[in-house]
């Protein structure tokens, strides 16, 4: 394995980390505002369920980034650099100027500036790329509708129920449960969106068959960088947790988990990459919705749609213009 | 008789999950099918509890 191939991994390992870092409040917010768990062992709680996500999950997101979005025979060391470059480039600034951001949607966007600067339109893969870009507007929508509809589910089963603390506690067990399924979806979705940048390259340096799966070094260390990312992001959240967080019901905070959960398995299942930050922000709107519209701070809502339409765009841009000068040297 | 903002919510979420249906790729349509009838079936379902409870409220009045 060349120093280069062995470069660009470590820099998308530093994506991963990243990713973990930053989204690492989605699994541990709601059970740190209940007081469910500790913020420490929450953060612990999370990133062992990000890490073991390997053991229950195959490698199908991983095969449609590697394999569905861009044309093998494009993929070369320079792509696939540009395009990591390009998908960090507009995590940093859009979080720079506090824009929306998906790192899965960046990745995917970078990637594509990065081929078609090298080989035009042609490189990409329409079927791939319209697979990923419905799912982008049916995962928030996915995760709403199942938290609407578990939270009217579990009003209908306890309203005669009148012991209020009890069913609190039960609840609160509950998001132990919801919030490790959380972490699982996440482990599975983000983690292998790395490993389908290494698997591509890979194949594009001919170390690995154009057919062959994901090697276990591959899977082992992408979780352990998303793991290790939730752990520091964690940390770095106990300081801000108290004033940051929405306050919500346990009820809440299981049923927007549980769906957002099962909204992430089925992705990770069929194979399509998913922002897992849209996903949760859906299924938190959905068991808002079962209150009243009002309840919802629909200005999230909003960001979630404008993430949609800048995310691919502004990272296929970014990684178009870092892509050139690679131009000069192939 | 006015339907609150509710249903229409619904409604609208139901419309755009229809309308994505032709670009979403053929093994994953059940999922559009899916999520626009439990969207239809809870933009009925609030519009008429909203409609009885409506009318419920004017009878207790004096």
């Amino acid at each position: 394995m060349s120093v280069t191939v062995v470069f660009i991994v470590a820099v998308a390992l530093a994506f991963d980390f990243f990713n973990g870092f930053h989204d690492a409040a989605n699994s541990i917010a709601t059970v740190v505002s209940t007081r469910v768990l500790p913020p420490r062992l929450a953060v612990l709680w999370a990133a062992f369920f990000n890490f073991v996500a390997f053991l229950i999950f195959g490698t199908a997101v991983a095969a449609t980034i590697g394999k569905d979005v861009v044309q093998q025979g494009v993929l070369s060391n320079g792509v696939i650099f540009a395009g990591l470059i390009g998908a960090i480039a507009w995590d940093v600034i859009t979080w720079y100027l506090g824009l929306p951001t998906s790192s899965s949607h960046a990745l995917v966007g970078g990637m594509a500036g990065a081929a078609v600067a090298s080989a035009g339109w042609r490189a990409l893969i329409a079927s791939g790329f319209r697979k990923i870009a419905v799912f982008i507007v049916l995962s928030p929508i996915i995760g709403l509708l199942l938290g609407f509809t578990l939270m009217v589910v579990v009003y209908w089963i306890f309203h005669r129920y009148h012991k209020v603390d009890k069913l609190n506690r039960g609840f609160r067990r509950m998001q132990l449960v919801s919030a490790a399924a959380f972490s699982l979806g996440h482990g599975a979705n983000d983690a292998q969106k790395t490993m389908g940048v290494i698997l591509a390259l890979l194949i594009a340096n001919k170390l690995v068959a154009p057919t062959a799966s994901v090697p276990l070094w591959v899977v082992l260390s992408a979780h352990t960088a998303i793991g290790l990312g939730t752990l520091f992001g964690g940390w770095r959240i106990v300081h801000t947790v108290g004033s940051k967080i929405t306050k919500l019901q346990p009820v809440q905070g299981m049923c927007a988990e549980t769906a957002a959960a099962a909204a992430l398995f089925f992705t990770a299942h069929a194979g399509i990459p998913v922002s897992t930050t849209h996903t949760i922000t859906g299924a938190i709107i959905g068991t808002g919705t079962t209150q009243r519209l009002a309840a919802v701070r629909w200005g999230v809502a909003q960001r979630v749609v404008w993430a949609w339409i800048l995310t691919i765009p502004g990272a296929f841009t970014v990684a178009w213009v870092v892509y050139l000068p690679f131009k000069g040297f192939s | 008789m006015r339907v609150g903002r509710r249903p229409l919510f619904f409604a609208g979420v139901a419309a755009v999950c229809l309308a994505l249906l032709p670009a979403t790729p053929s093994e994953f349509r059940w999922v559009n099918l899916a999520m626009a009838g439990l969207a239809l079936l809870w933009a009925i379902a609030i519009g008429i509890e909203e409609v009885v409870g409506r009318g419920a409220n004017r009878k207790e009045r004096p």
